[in-house]
């Protein structure tokens, strides 16, 4: 009988964590419409788009309680991100489409605007049009047209609302991994004398590139990867694949801590982007260490 | 009672390994981030709600009227007088005003190398990034060649004053000054145009040259990237 009891007890407690796990990982990020939950504005903007919607408020709108306004300060995602299904209003499914797309792209311009005003090279995506460009002070350095995009599906499935609040600001670049330099320097000792000068070779053996694959990783946990379009061969793509092994290994060590600590990591949106390998080597080494990025989708 | 436990695990053991094991592989499906990449994008689950806006047709108005405001200070931002992009990567120029390109072509950039002087001191050969200005115009410049353009040819550098510093044919007819020493200006060596092979300055071809240097006036934006 007691055997029976520790039974239904394990079992009970395996069924508990689960429920736990459950509601963590799915029944939240549904509830919210947000799977990043450190997508959230600064503070600034989340209250001037409170006003703005405040003013924008009718007259005899119902008002929200205390405690959602409260929450709003507090920029709580969750608050945020809810939508206003408790008025009475219904848009037309295209009017919300137009809505949004503009705000997109307003958005966009809103960051170019403000990045025009910095001394620093920065890169605009539009995966809309499909072209990722270098821009300084407001002026297209670069442009390369982008032969393919993937986006993966924790980015698609954003609500719009989240999405727009998720690229409302330039994303600053955390780190990089790459198979080639951002600065290749060779090193060369003075010649002692004019004739050891004269040895050196007259017409400079122009350098080869290695074939590229480039993983930036931008605050608010998004991953941009530039390959390139040309196939890899031989050494190349055995670099290649080293590197995409590395990071593949760094991601499980990362799930097995998430495991063992029973806290996941909010979801890393990856977006991969196939260039000509002209344009990604350029690309790339025209970025600053702290790049930032406009992305527009 | 022995035999009491022994068929209590007999009865229950089937069921509790398949469910440790099915929360196991539930764990880990869960906390991996490439099955979240995949999960949370299943559109049944996650089908986005159409939001309510209010006042939508007012807000469309907003966002476009914000649209063109943002649009246009952007236009602003264009330079009115024409300006050069230098690509160091693929050795090219763009020149353009604010509605078009004048001209392209190809030119020479740093080689990225470090020079190891005899006492050690190290002098590396880049061009720098960034935004510059036209500083100085010069027709027919003379070059006033630093310590390192001797050390390079396995010479000792002379005095300051020493006429050998002065060097008339190696910059070109032209050389457009962009400041900390760096200048577009031409090269004796006009194979070697597309490679990176200079020591910081930008190189261009003598027609390329001549269109910008009559093109540029001083002031004008230099974008090196």
């Amino acid at each position: 009988m007691a055997k029976k009891s520790l039974f239904w007890l394990v079992t009970s407690i395996l069924v508990l964590i689960t429920v736990y796990i459950l509601t963590t990982t799915v029944i939240l990020p549904v509830a919210t419409k947000n799977p990043l939950p450190e997508a959230v504005l600064p503070k600034a903007e989340v209250k001037r788009d409170n006003n703005a919607k405040k003013s924008e408020k009718p007259d005899n709108a119902p008002k929200k309680s205390g405690k959602t306004d409260k929450g709003a300060k507090k920029a709580d995602p969750k608050v945020q991100n809810k939508p206003a299904s408790e008025g009475s209003v219904s848009n037309s499914k295209d009017d919300l489409t137009k809505y949004f797309e503009l705000k997109k792209a307003e958005t966009m311009l809103r960051s170019r605007y403000s990045l025009s005003s910095e001394d620093s090279i920065y890169l605009v995506l539009d995966l809309i049009t499909k072209v990722a460009t270098l821009e300084m002070k407001g002026i297209p350095l670069h442009d390369s047209k982008i032969k393919k995009v993937w986006i993966s599906n924790s980015i698609r499935m954003f609500h719009t609302e989240a999405l727009l609040q998720w690229i409302a600001q330039p994303f600053v670049l955390k780190n990089v991994n790459s198979t080639i330099e951002r600065v290749q320097f060779l090193v060369k000792n003075a010649p002692k004398d004019t004739i050891e000068a004269n040895k050196t070779e007259a017409i400079p053996a122009p350098r080869r590139t290695e074939d590229v694959y480039i993983v930036l990783n931008f605050e608010r946990n998004l991953q941009l990867v530039i390959q390139q379009a040309e196939i890899s061969e031989g050494a190349d793509k055995a670099r290649i694949d080293s590197l995409k092994n590395n990071l593949l290994k760094k991601e499980t060590e990362k799930s097995l801590k998430a495991l063992s600590s029973f806290k996941r990591d909010a979801i890393t949106p990856k977006i991969i982007i196939t260039l000509p390998k002209s344009d990604a080597v350029t690309l790339y080494r025209a970025l600053p260490q702290k790049l930032k990025m406009v992305l527009r989708m | 009672m022995e035999t009491e436990e022994k068929s209590w695990f007999r009865k229950y053991l089937p069921w509790i390994i398949p469910v440790l094991l099915c929360f196991w592989i539930y764990t880990i499906i869960m906390y991996t981030p490439a099955y979240q990449n995949v999960a949370f994008g299943v559109k049944s689950w996650f089908a986005p709600t159409a939001l309510n806006v209010r006042n939508i047709d007012k807000q469309i108005q907003n966002s476009k009227s914000n649209i063109a405001q943002l649009q246009s200070k952007l236009n602003d931002l264009m330079p009115e007088k024409p300006y050069i992009l230098v690509n160091t990567t693929e050795n090219r120029f763009v020149l353009r005003n604010s509605v078009d390109t004048i001209r392209t072509g190809m030119c020479s950039t740093g080689k990225d190398e470090i020079l190891i002087y005899p006492n050690g001191t190290r002098k590396p050969f880049k061009t720098p990034k960034g935004l510059f200005t036209v500083q100085l115009k010069r027709k027919d410049p003379v070059w006033t060649k630093p310590d390192w353009a001797f050390i390079e040819e396995g010479l000792k550098p002379p005095s300051a004053r020493s006429a050998d510093r002065y060097d008339e044919a190696t910059l070109g007819k032209y050389a457009l000054n962009i400041g900390d020493g760096y200048m577009l200006h031409g090269t004796l060596y006009q194979r070697f145009l597309g490679l990176p092979v200079t020591h910081g300055c930008v190189r261009l071809g003598d027609a390329d040259l001549e269109v910008i240097f009559n093109t540029l006036d001083k002031g004008a934006k230099v974008f090196i990237y």
